[in-house]
């Protein structure tokens, strides 16, 4: 039997607009010593060659940090350089090239949906209609009001599509891709 | 069509700080392919009531996740929660946790997604100060961090050489 993503008792969700990032590549980066401190020295190589992270979020895996990011697929051959050069000053780990504690993941985007109130029932809904449609969620993080998912870029009017099952968009919602962006040249 | 926006600040200006106490930091992790399930079981504290302050997912090694919800503690609601973690993990040990109290610090400010070294401006005095860094979250214009019990004013505090912060904010419970 084939299966139903909105059953009739739940109710679509209004939301106020879905946005798509331009093509992301996202790495996430694993501490493997507590003397590993290779995530300040990545976060400040980045900044001083004025690299953006459009997505940041880190966990820990007991006493370790693991973090994961996002920037344009445009810098990824430069940021990729970095990782690879910057040392683990782990004495346990001395040597090791950077790229071991690294998993990068090329050709993604994001989909930001807002407001999502805080409440589970948006996020858990879109997760589970992605991951059932055979869609990857290769990460996601909320902020103060948006969710943002990061996807295949490909594969991102195909979400859309999905998502309009659970939620309701306005009626003249603007563009899903961006028509401008926003860079930073001096800080 | 580009635009550029020009910043200049020794310090970051923000909108806001606030810090928020009493929060229990649930981690569950996961093969990947369960998402849809995780999915579903998350959508169904929503229809408990329960509302989230952070939620984050990252990929594991191996093809396995790890979904963190950071929620106001409440002994019924954790309890609900730790319930529907056995059920949804089949309640193998270490496949899931709690951690509370645990406290959160919050900034917002403009363009945070379209600037860089801003992740680094939050991220590495907390890291320099050897505060524990739980969980964190900087998407959109919001960035989270989130700390042990009695962490967050010195977070704040070391948060003051890179943001414009002129005060500590009050803490206290989340309502939500």
């Amino acid at each position: 039997m084939e299966k139903q993503l909105t059953p009739p008792d739940e109710p679509r969700i209004d939301v106020g607009g879905i946005k798509f990032s331009p093509e992301l590549v996202q790495y996430t980066c694993r501490q493997v010593a507590i003397a590993d401190r290779s995530l300040p020295i990545v976060l400040r190589q980045l900044a001083g060659r004025r690299i953006n992270l459009t997505y940041f979020c880190s966990g820990r895996d007991g006493d370790l940090l693991r973090s994961t990011f996002c920037v344009a697929a445009a810098a990824a051959l430069e940021v990729d350089a970095l990782l690879a050069a910057v040392p683990v000053d782990a004495g346990d780990v001395a040597g090791r090239p950077g790229t071991e504690r690294i998993e990068r993941i090329a050709g993604v985007g994001t989909l930001t949906i807002f407001p999502h109130r805080r409440s589970p029932a948006l996020l858990g809904r879109v997760v589970a209609s992605l991951a059932e449609a055979g869609i990857a969620v290769h990460s996601l993080c909320t902020s103060i009001s948006a969710l943002s998912v990061n996807i295949d870029f490909p594969r991102l009017d195909e979400a859309v599509a999905i998502l309009g099952a659970i939620v309701d968009l306005p009626e003249h919602h603007s563009p899903f891709r961006p028509e401008f962006s926003i860079t930073q040249i001096k800080r | 069509m580009e635009t550029i926006a020009v910043y200049w600040e020794p310090q970051i200006r923000i909108y806001g700080v606030s810090t928020v106490t009493g929060l229990s930091l649930f981690t569950v992790e996961f093969p990947g392919q369960r998402l849809a399930h995780w999915g579903e079981m998350i959508a169904s504290l929503g229809q408990a009531g329960v509302t989230f302050q952070l939620v984050t997912l990252q990929p594991l090694s191996a093809g396995t996740m790890r979904l963190s919800l950071l929620l106001a503690s409440d002994d019924d609601r954790d309890q609900r929660i730790r319930r529907l973690l056995e059920s949804g993990t089949g309640a193998g040990p270490g496949s899931w946790r709690q951690l509370a109290p645990v406290e959160m610090v919050y900034l917002h400010g403009p363009h945070f997604q379209d600037r860089y070294g801003i992740a680094e401006a939050a991220i590495a005095p907390v890291l320099a100060a050897a505060i524990p860094l739980l969980a964190s979250g900087c998407s959109g214009t919001s960035i989270h961090l989130v700390v042990p019990a009695d962490c967050a004013a010195r977070t704040v505090d070391c948060l003051r050489h890179t943001f414009v912060i002129d005060s500590r904010p009050p803490a206290g419970p989340s309502n939500g």
